[in-house]
């Protein structure tokens, strides 16, 4: 019924030499590097080697109160991750390599606020956010992955 | 620093031919005409010049196309203008007209319009847009170098 | 001049000019003047123009019924109806004096006077230009309204404007708005076409039940290119005059955000009330961040009768915290403390939280592992303190190896790996068993696998579909946890991506025993151009073999999960929606849903709707629909609306409406509110109904003010441009 592995066909990001650049800090850098590697994609240091390089402008991830008990506490959180990021060709960059412009990705999930356990909710909210961050790198890659 | 009022020098008249009528004190140029009074040149195709009793020059009327009129100044630019009739008063005060819209320019400076005076000994001009039609006075003036105030 | 911001004038205040400002005053550029009539003496000479007088010089013209040029002094003198136009101004007045080289000059009796820069106009009795950038005007009315529709007019003594520092003064000066004096002051400030500017922001007037009537008039000050400050005094009727304000700095590698306020004898309250809210971040090249987070408040109910700010004024406990965290090449160090205000009274003191005084992290994760073996080292030094000295208190050291045999390709993943967790405690006050130290060291394996099917033909052209499927084996050996206090060790609520995650407790406290598999499939609707994920949909669930003893759904006897599903939807033509459902097989009576909705079309008209449920062993914890909206209707004006209903009570908890009319030179905003406000001799909060009134004189003040961001905060997705 037409269904085939992912990358038979070739494409993507199947040993393409690829620079991550951005101010987002090291860590965000890295695991962005990593999701791309685990792709199969060649990541080089520094943009003259690398046929497309991701700049990831922007990361930034931000808690809302979505609901509230009688009293007016908040009862319930949401929480919202945004990556913003742009492509342009390397310094090994083909004729038709072509850049993205800039835009931005968001993902978002909610949990219940829990006041009488802060600490609890607090390392829920550290594991919600990684968990929102590697989803919004899979949608990065996602869509950088079509231009290659 | 101009000329005095009444200017003295002698008239010379150049054309390709001459009526000249004593009796009357009128003499008519026609072809070429250019006549030298001291500073002024004045040139035209037809030129009508007045002479009263005593044989000095009165009054020019001169068409061409243009007509035109230069005055040498001692410090200045020469005055030059063109118009397609002129005339020229020797006395009463001296001066110049230009008629049916004349043209006058001294260095970077130009005056247009539909009637024009010029006042040599007072080195002064008045221009006249002849309001009926939409006849207007046209002026450009370069301004001096800025450092010149 | 920036159009975008005058954009709903009707048109525009100055027509460009033809030709070119610079030419100007190059030696080359003549001066041509037309005039019925013209006289000329004197050398250099001097020149006297009657009737309909034009002089035009590159791009400025002068009109004048007489008009006298003095060459030699290049300088104008004009009379009747004169009018100076340039690009970017226009002066009309009865007389003109006028030097032109240095474009300095007097206007008399200016009937009509106006600049580009700024978008201003008005009339005065005299304007003296001293430039070709800076001018005074005395007894002038100063508006950015267009001429003869004048919302507001600042009538002043004098006032001078500079169009290069685009800085404006006006002394002695009256605002009138709709021809009404509203306010005087000796001297106002104002930008010209620049809002960064120092001045007046827009004032909000307010009233509410608990504040009474409450202006704010806030001042912005400009101090520098990266550093500025807004100060704002606000009297509140009942409660008296408080004095806020917000300083930010932006320098290269710090920036941050000083903001407090200060009400000295709060009448209704009868004690000082201040706020102290700082945030200041550190970022030095990649590798090193650093933040501190300062949030306090002179007493409880502070919050709840002066902040704005829904996420502020329904935080149970302020947190403040300072942390400094350093990455390098998979290396990853940091260091964190935290302190908690307690806002929430109702929270006994039992249930205070414990506040991490410091916490150390260190971890190396490599990117290249040695060989096809990753390996990755996590550990973590945590001093936990209580305000009750009899709770269980200490440090705990957790140190986590890791080591695992990834086997990617595109299409398939495989990776098992083991973590050998090592975590003790050194505990003081309580003991949860009969050890002061105890220790607990156990192994985790697990096993990840992956599939990625791609169909390139779907029932859309230029969209193809993906289908993941995932596995993930996890076995941990029963460990005796007892004597283990619990810190910061809450059950997870289970996420589609959290059910595939090696640790389902929040913190090492407690590590799951037992054996279990989740099973779990997701499919995507991709865009084949541009890689946008149109729909994304999961379905997902745990089977336990066997019984567990640490439980972190808290039912060791399960042997299934709940069924988790995740639908993403991001749809073109501004659709959007995110829906959360989990339901339980073996009907416990756990449930939660969330389910967004959004629509989102062009002039920033946007609706959303929301739905919160969660039910937990049968009782409703959460039952709420949220709806919002923002929609222009006509030209200038804009209604806004939110609700936050509670449908097991059938109370609301916040509601807002709000209207908006921006016109050329001003905009108003008026917003009823209401909102739960608690009272300490209240055991119930009830909602109490405010209003927000805001005018914005454009171009007289910054822009800035507080509805805006109130609006940014309540309807998801509004942002109005700054």
């Amino acid at each position: 019924c037409g269904w085939q592995l992912r990358g038979a066909d070739g494409g993507g990001f199947e040993a393409v030499p690829v620079a991550v650049e951005g101010a987002v800090g090291n860590r965000l850098i890295e695991q962005v590097a990593a999701r791309l590697r685990d792709l199969g994609a060649d990541v080089v240091p520094s943009a003259a080697d690398a046929r497309v390089v991701i700049n990831v402008a922007e990361a930034d991830s931000r808690r809302r109160t979505v609901a509230t008990d009688a009293d007016g506490f908040a009862s319930e959180y949401e929480l919202r991750y945004r990556l913003r990021f742009s492509v342009t060709p390397g310094g090994e960059a083909g004729p038709d390599t072509r850049g993205i412009a800039s835009q931005t990705v968001q993902t978002t999930a909610s949990y219940p606020a829990n006041p009488q356990d802060l600490q609890g909710q607090d390392a829920e909210e550290a594991f919600l956010r990684r968990d929102l961050r590697d989803d919004a790198i899979q949608l990065l890659l996602s869509r950088v992955g079509r231009q290659l | 620093q101009t000329a005095p009022s009444d200017r003295t020098e002698a008239v010379e008249l150049a054309a390709d031919s001459a009526e000249v009528d004593d009796a009357n004190g009128v003499s008519i140029y026609r072809g070429d005409v250019v006549l030298t009074r001291g500073a002024l040149r004045i040139t035209g195709d037809l030129m009508r010049v007045f002479t009263d009793a005593e044989r000095q020059l009165e009054r020019v009327v001169v068409e061409g196309t243009p007509a035109t009129y230069r005055e040498t100044l001692p410090d200045a630019a020469p005055r030059r203008a063109e118009a397609p009739r002129m005339e020229y008063y020797a006395r009463g005060p001296e001066r110049l007209v230009l008629l049916e819209g004349g043209e006058l320019r001294q260095g970077d400076n130009t005056v247009t319009g539909q009637t024009i005076t010029h006042y040599p000994a007072e080195n002064r001009t008045v221009a006249d847009g002849d309001g009926d039609g939409d006849g207007r006075v046209n002026v450009r003036v370069l301004p001096a170098p800025e450092g010149d105030q | 001049q920036d159009n975008g911001r005058w954009a709903l004038c009707a048109a525009p205040l100055l027509e460009p000019v033809a030709g070119d400002a610079e030419q100007r005053s190059t030696g080359e550029t003549p001066v041509r003047i037309s005039a019925d009539e013209a006289s000329v003496s004197d050398v250099p000479p001097v020149y006297e123009f009657t009737g309909d007088v034009m002089l035009r010089r590159g791009d400025q013209t002068f009109t004048g019924e007489q008009l006298r040029y003095d060459t030699g002094a290049g300088e104008i003198q004009a009379d009747g109806a004169i009018r100076l136009r340039e690009s970017g101004l226009l002066i009309a007045g009865e007389r003109a004096r006028y030097w032109l080289a240095p474009e300095r000059g007097r206007f008399e009796g200016v009937s009509e006077y106006r600049i580009a820069a700024g978008h201003l106009q008005g009339r005065a009795e005299r304007v003296i230009r001293e430039g070709p950038t800076r001018s005074r005007y005395e007894g002038v009315t100063l508006s950015t309204c267009l001429p003869g529709r004048e919302f507001w007019t600042l009538r002043a003594g004098s006032a001078e404007i500079d169009t290069e520092s685009r800085q404006g003064r006006a002394r002695d000066a009256v605002l009138a708005i709709g021809g009404l004096p509203v306010f005087y002051t000796p001297y106002l400030q104002f930008p010209v076409g620049d809002e960064r500017l120092s001045g007046f922001l827009a004032p909000t007037i307010g009233q509410s039940q608990a504040n009474g009537a409450t202006l704010a008039l806030p001042w912005y000050w400009n101090i520098a290119p990266d550093r500025d400050a807004t100060i704002t005094p606000t009297v509140y009727g009942k409660r008296g005059l408080m004095l806020g304000g917000e300083f930010r700095y932006l320098e290269d590698w710090v920036e941050g955000e000083a903001a407090g306020s200060y009400l000295p004898n709060d009448d209704a309250f009868g004690e000082d009330r201040w706020s102290i809210d700082q945030d200041h971040r550190l970022a030095i090249g990649g590798s090193l961040r650093g933040r501190l987070h300062q949030q306090r408040v002179s007493d409880p109910l502070y919050t709840d009768d002066f902040s704005n700010d829904f996420d502020t004024r329904s935080a149970a406990f302020l947190e403040s915290e300072a942390s400094l965290a350093w990455a390098r090449e998979g290396f990853t160090a940091s260091v964190d403390t935290q302190y908690w205000q307690q806002i929430d009274q109702a929270i006994r003191d039992n249930d205070q939280p414990y506040a991490r005084e410091p916490r150390l992290q260190l971890g190396y994760n490599p990117l290249d592992g040695i060989g096809p073996l990753d390996y990755a080292f996590n550990a973590e030094v945590t001093e936990f303190t209580h305000p009750l000295s009899e709770r269980t208190r200490g440090r705990r050291v957790d140190v986590a190896p890791r080591v695992a045999l990834p086997w990617r390709r595109l299409g398939y993943y495989l990776e098992p790996a083991v973590t050998w967790r090592y975590t003790e405690y050194d505990l003081k006050g309580s003991l949860p068993g009969d050890n002061a130290t105890p220790s607990r060291s156990m192994p985790i394996y697990t096993l990840d696998a992956g599939l990625f099917l791609e169909r390139p033909g779907t029932l859309f052209d230029g969209v193809y579909q993906t289908l993941e499927p995932r596995l993930f084996y996890r076995y941990a050996p029963r460990r005796d946890q007892s004597d283990l206090p619990v810190f910061d060790s809450a059950a997870t609520t289970l996420t589609y991506s959290g059910m595939f995650r090696e640790t389902t407790f929040s913190g090492p406290d407690r590590i799951e025993d037992g054996e279990r598999l989740t099973t779990g499939v997701t499919t995507r609707f991709v865009d084949e151009r541009s890689g946008r994920e149109y729909l994304r949909a999961s379905v997902g669930q745990i089977h336990y073999f066997g019984d567990r003893e640490v439980a972190a759904d808290g039912d060791p006897a399960r042997n299934q999960s709940e069924i988790i599903t995740e639908l993403r939807l991001d749809l073109p033509r501004g659709f959007s929606a995110s829906t959360d459902y989990r339901w339980d097989p073996e009907n416990s009576g756990n449930r939660s849903l969330r389910a967004l909705l959004r629509w989102q079309g062009r002039d920033e008209r946007i609706v959303n709707l929301g739905l919160r449920q969660r039910e937990r062993d049968g009782d409703t914890t959460l039952d709420q629909a949220e709806a919002s909206f923002t929609v222009p209707v006509g030209t200038g004006w804009r209604l806004f609306g939110g609700l936050l209903q509670d449908l097991q009570g059938g109370d609301a908890r916040e509601r807002f409406l709000g209207i908006e009319q921006a016109g050329c030179c001003h905009a108003w905003r008026l917003v009823s509110r209401e909102s739960l406000q608690r009272d300490p001799d209240r055991d119930d909060a009830r909602l109490e109904r405010s209003f927000m009134l805001e005018l914005e004189l454009r171009g007289l003040g910054g822009i800035g003010d507080r509805i805006r961001p109130y609006l940014r905060d309540e309807i998801d997705g509004y942002d109005p441009g700054r």
